[in-house]
């Protein structure tokens, strides 16, 4: 029997081959979105879900309060706070603090051996960490070899990962990696003690370094991490925690505003704002406000989004087959009328059209995995690369399993329920009525209705989002950012004399127009002073944003003077120019009543009263998602480390470019001739459009989904249209007889679908408004959602639609009508 | 009114040609009530979708009022058509979503006629075929003598010049049979000019004149008193 069900099945998917193809090239793609949303989410998710006692395994995180009520969290915290916690906090079974450290490595014996130059290995963040041993009983690593015992229980003893053991000494027996000699930054030297298993892919904890922390105990390296530091919070210095068996998150958060009074000044009124609190390490990915520097945090409500786009894609494809397969149906009915005489229930009958739903969504899924990889390539840009697909793996097959089956449910079961309960006689007699106002007619038309108030919603998005980013990328920022490169000297540097050589040799390039130094007007990211204005009884202190400049900074950038005059070139502050929010925010309603006012802001030795010099006009600090903040600007040249150039604007061709480049790093070279910093200058407009990666990454998502949902909805009304154009023909025939033109035809068989169609755009609208004025909430600097989005829209769909049901009206309107008509 | 002198028609499959018209010649004149017989596949209803011009012929000349139409294109065929000829046919062709009403209206919405002027030709036509109480229903709903009276009702309802008729009793037993060829006949002495292809030689005798065609010629015309 189920033999059977399937051979008629397939003479009927090769039968009608249109339908088929339809359906299963629409049900394919929106397979391959869930699929390849369901492998990203599935992988994000499994962050870290390997590690034994992970709902035990918290960070401690700090926070301060801010001024203007805003708190601001960080993931670490002061360096000589893990000590004390570990003795004076409760419910903490180990605690180890731990430092990241952005380190080079090298080996001796290539540092000795004058032929071979010196193998150095350049590290990020994620790869080395100094932590006491207690790290390895907060998590589990598989030894390979050594002891978690005896490895970091004495200074200068390192720990590697498998992968970076091979790294180093290349494939030998792990265990005579023990006692190698390995040197960090060329000056910590250390000797391996042991080897772990790396950690699975799903883990941010990508360290392969493990440096003990006795060894930065020494006085010079004291120094360097700042393990006497109460004040200074650093987001590499951590400390992680295993609580005890019994112990609450809570109890143990509930122990640190003690903790913190016992230990800091409680004189310094910014030592009140401080807080500590435990962040569990299943957070840690999906982090919004605390961000390492090693770890790579995933926006857990675009994930959710994700989720559900894969759910609609598969609706709207599931829709088509319902569409289509009741739309066919009407060709069944003797079939069904037959097999009814013949002594078929309905129950078999449901079984049979299900065995047809059930082929085409196994092909459709065959298919959409070999679609995977190729997604994935198209998105690799923001695909993690650890991320594989493998369709042999058990979830992976689950997972398939299920969506075969859960749509062939879902698109199956109404059609063949619907068509297994036509009447035998009627059947028979080819009574059932194509058209008309039947109940499977107007689910058909809701289903078109969805499915287009969905492709409608995605595309306003589409248009929102592309018309905000344009509004990001073109808006007037306060300065200029054309042809503007900037870099930084090198760290190790930054205050001896070789920077201003540097602008001396740079200022001699005939292509280079000015140099300035200072951090671009706009920058990722911020740094903000407690600043005073005190005059009489007025006293008014604010976190203001700063930047050390130039002489040449404010022509540099086009920034506008408002009142006042530039500032002079210092090697330490002497002078202020503030911008007007600041000026504002300080009661004077003029710029220049500003000027000649005083300010008084807390430098390394003590705090300095400084003039007002200058007033400049507002010019954006931080992305367009920020509001512009008050700001000073001073001359300090001498820690300033950041260069700008300004090339010329004649001959601005890419390959000029390239030139100046070149001479730019030449110069660099010369001044800067053992730096490890490699020297990377980067374009400022390109940095400005950095700032929005995020949103270009969402438009991207937001493109491709609206392109699959229009495709996936113009395919099935395509098929709708083939099937009515069909069922029609001899409607069309008398028609053409009775006089009709071609122009005629294509409206009337336009006419149904495009009512639908504006029925979806109507309903899209609202919600579309809605959603989209929530992303836009986001930016303190947004377009107004204008008429003429909604317009475009829907011309947009309404094109689209016509485009898709034309091809087949147009043949069926230039059909000769004595064929359509020869049916006796 | 139309004179068709040589006409040549072939159908061609891959690897058959059958000759559906072999030179044939014919002249209808204003007024007539020609009958149309003959046995399947002699060409009759190839004969009546090029006078209708519905279908185009590959030789030979068809005069329709004095123009030689055979090289007229689609677009001028369906002008000359929608003006000038009503078709009535074996299975009535009606439109199942249509009622009664909208099926009869559907030449004059293609002819562009206004609203008022429709309606009352429209219910003029209908109870002339004595279907007005039916007007709202569905064809579905009718009998086949009403449908086909109501098919006669849509051909004549924009007066056309010539009627043709493909075997318009086929389908219906006598008794609507002959109401639908008193009709025809009612009609024809109104002026029109009725071409009619039938196998029913009790329905030929309705006609002025009896054409019968074998393997797409004319091989007798029986003229009736």
């Amino acid at each position: 029997m189920f033999k059977n069900h399937l051979k008629i099945a397939l003479r009927i998917l090769l039968r009608n081959k249109v339908y088929s193809f339809v359906n299963i090239l629409g049900l394919a793609i929106g397979v391959s979105a869930c699929l390849v949303i369901y492998l990203l989410v599935s992988f994000e998710l499994s962050f870290e879900d390997f590690q034994p006692d992970r709902e035990r395994i918290y960070r401690v995180t700090s926070g301060f309060k801010g001024q203007q009520g805003e708190n601001y969290y960080n993931p670490g915290l002061s360096a000589p706070m893990p000590a004390s916690l570990a003795q004076e906090i409760s419910g903490i079974e180990y605690l180890s603090a731990c430092h990241v450290w952005s380190a080079r490595t090298s080996l001796p014996n290539d540092k000795k051996d004058g032929k071979n130059p010196a193998k150095i290995w350049k590290n990020d963040n994620s790869e080395v960490l100094v932590c006491q041993p207690e790290y390895f009983k907060i998590f589990n690593y598989e030894w390979l070899a050594g002891s978690p015992k005896t490895a970091l229980t004495t200074p200068n003893q390192v720990v590697l990962s498998q992968t970076e053991a091979e790294k180093y000494f290349g494939k030998i027996p792990l265990a005579q990696v023990l006692g190698k000699q390995l040197y960090f930054n060329d000056s910590l030297a250390t000797t391996v003690t042991g080897v772990v298993k790396d950690f699975p892919v799903n883990s941010d904890f990508k360290f392969k370094n493990f440096i003990s922390f006795k060894s930065i105990e020494a006085k010079n390296w004291r120094k360097e991490f700042q393990l006497d530091q109460w004040t200074n919070t650093n987001s590499s210095s951590m400390a992680f925690v295993k609580l005890t068996q019994n112990a609450k998150a809570n109890t143990v958060n509930a122990q640190f505003p003690a903790f913190l009074k016992k230990h800091l000044d409680q004189k310094d009124e910014w030592n009140n704002g401080r807080m500590l609190s435990l962040q569990a390490l299943s957070d840690i990915h999906f982090s919004d406000t605390l961000q390492d520097n090693f770890s790579r945090q995933v926006h857990l409500p675009t994930l959710y989004t994700l989720l559900g786009i894969a759910g609609f894609l598969l609706l709207i494809a599931a829709i088509n087959y319902v569409n289509l397969s009741t739309a066919q149906s009407i060709t069944r009915v003797k079939e069904i009328g037959v097999r009814k005489v013949l002594g078929s229930n309905r129950k078999t009958l449901v079984i049979q059209f299900l065995c047809e739903t059930f082929i085409i969504t196994t092909l459709a899924v065959f298919f959409s995995v070999l679609l995977v990889e190729p997604i994935l390539w198209i998105f690799k840009e923001f695909i993690p690369k650890e991320l594989s697909f493998n369709v042999l793996s058990p979830n992976i097959l689950g997972f398939l399993g299920i969506i075969t089956l859960g749509t062939c449910v879902l698109s199956g079961l109404y059609p063949a329920w619907m068509i297994s309960a036509y009447q035998p006689v009627s059947s028979l007699k080819n009574q059932v009525s194509s058209g008309g106002q039947t109940r499977t007619a107007l689910l058909r038309k809701a289903l078109i209705t969805f499915q287009f108030t969905a492709s409608q919603v995605f595309i306003l998005g589409t248009i929102i989002v592309a018309t905000q980013s344009k509004y990001m990328l073109s808006k007037d920022l306060g300065f200029k950012k054309d042809a503007i490169v900037n870099f930084h000297t090198d760290w190790n540097d930054v205050n001896s004399n070789k920077k201003n050589v540097l602008i001396q040799k740079l200022k001699q390039i005939p292509e280079i127009a000015i140099v300035s130094l200072g951090e671009t007007p706009a920058r990722n990211g911020y740094s903000t002073n407690r600043v005073t204005y005190k005059e009489g009884e007025k006293e008014i202190k604010l976190d203001v944003h700063r930047r050390t400049i130039d002489e040449n900074y404010i022509p540099m950038f086009g920034i506008k003077i408002l009142a006042g005059r530039n500032i002079t070139n210092s090697d330490t502050a002497k002078e202020f120019i503030i911008n007007e929010t600041y000026a504002k925010a300080l009661g004077f309603k003029k710029p220049e009543q500003a000027v000649g006012h005083f300010l008084v802001y807390s430098g390394g030795k003590g705090d300095y009263k400084l003039p007002i010099v200058g007033v400049v006009a507002d010019f954006h600090l931080q992305s367009l998602h920020k509001a512009i903040q008050p700001l000073y600007m001073m001359s300090e040249t001498k820690y300033e480390s950041a260069i700008n150039v300004k090339i010329h604007s004649k001959g601005q061709s890419s390959t000029d470019f390239k030139t100046v480049l070149a001479k730019i790093e030449k110069a660099y070279k010369e001044i800067y001739p053992n730096s490890y910093e490699e020297f990377s200058p980067h374009f400022f407009d390109e940095s400005i459009a950095k700032f929005y990666e995020k949103e270009e990454r969402f438009a991207k998502i937001l493109n491709t989904a609206t392109g699959v949902a229009i495709l996936i909805s113009c395919m099935g009304l395509f098929g709708l249209v083939a099937f009515t154009t069909q069922q029609r023909t001899k409607e069309i025939g008398i028609r053409k007889v009775l006089g009709a033109s071609v122009m005629q035809i294509m409206q009337l068989l336009s006419k149904d679908f495009l009512k639908l169609v504006i029925l979806g755009i109507f309903i899209a609208t609202p919600i579309a408004y809605w959603a989209m004025n929530q992303w836009l909430q986001d930016f303190a600097y947004r377009i107004d959602i204008s008429w003429w989005i909604f317009t475009l829209g829907g011309i947009a769909s309404i094109t689209i639609a016509l485009i898709s049901v034309s091809y087949q009206s147009v043949k069926a309107a230039l059909m000769n009508p004595v064929k359509s008509l020869r049916t006796e | 009114m139309l004179k068709i002198t040589d006409l040549e028609k072939i159908y061609r499959t891959e690897d058959i040609e059958t000759v559906a018209l072999n030179k044939l010649s014919l002249e209808v004149k204003k007024g007539e009530f020609v009958a149309i017989m003959g046995p399947s596949g002699c060409g009759k209803s190839t004969l009546l979708n090029i006078i209708g011009m519905l279908d185009d012929a590959e030789k030979g000349s068809f005069m329709f009022n004095g123009e030689e139409i055979i090289h007229f294109n689609e677009r001028r065929r369906a002008d000359l058509r929608k003006r000038n000829i009503g078709f009535v046919f074996q299975s009535f062709n009606l439109i199942d979503e249509l009622t009664v009403y909208e099926n009869v209206e559907l030449p004059l919405l293609y002819l562009g006629v206004d609203a008022a002027e429709r309606k009352q030709k429209v219910e003029a036509v209908l109870e002339k075929v004595q279907i007005m109480h039916r007007r709202n229903h569905f064809p579905q709903q009718l009998s086949g003598g009403q449908q086909q009276r109501c098919a006669v009702a849509r051909a004549v309802v924009n007066t056309p010049k010539l009627i043709l008729a493909d075997e318009p009793t086929g389908n219906l037993d006598s008794t609507n049979g002959n109401e639908v060829m008193q009709l025809l006949t009612e009609l024809n002495e109104a002026g029109t000019t009725v071409i009619m292809v039938t196998h029913s030689e009790h329905d030929a005798r309705f006609a002025h004149r009896i054409i019968r065609l074998l393997d797409g010629k004319v091989v007798m015309e029986n003229i009736l008193g």
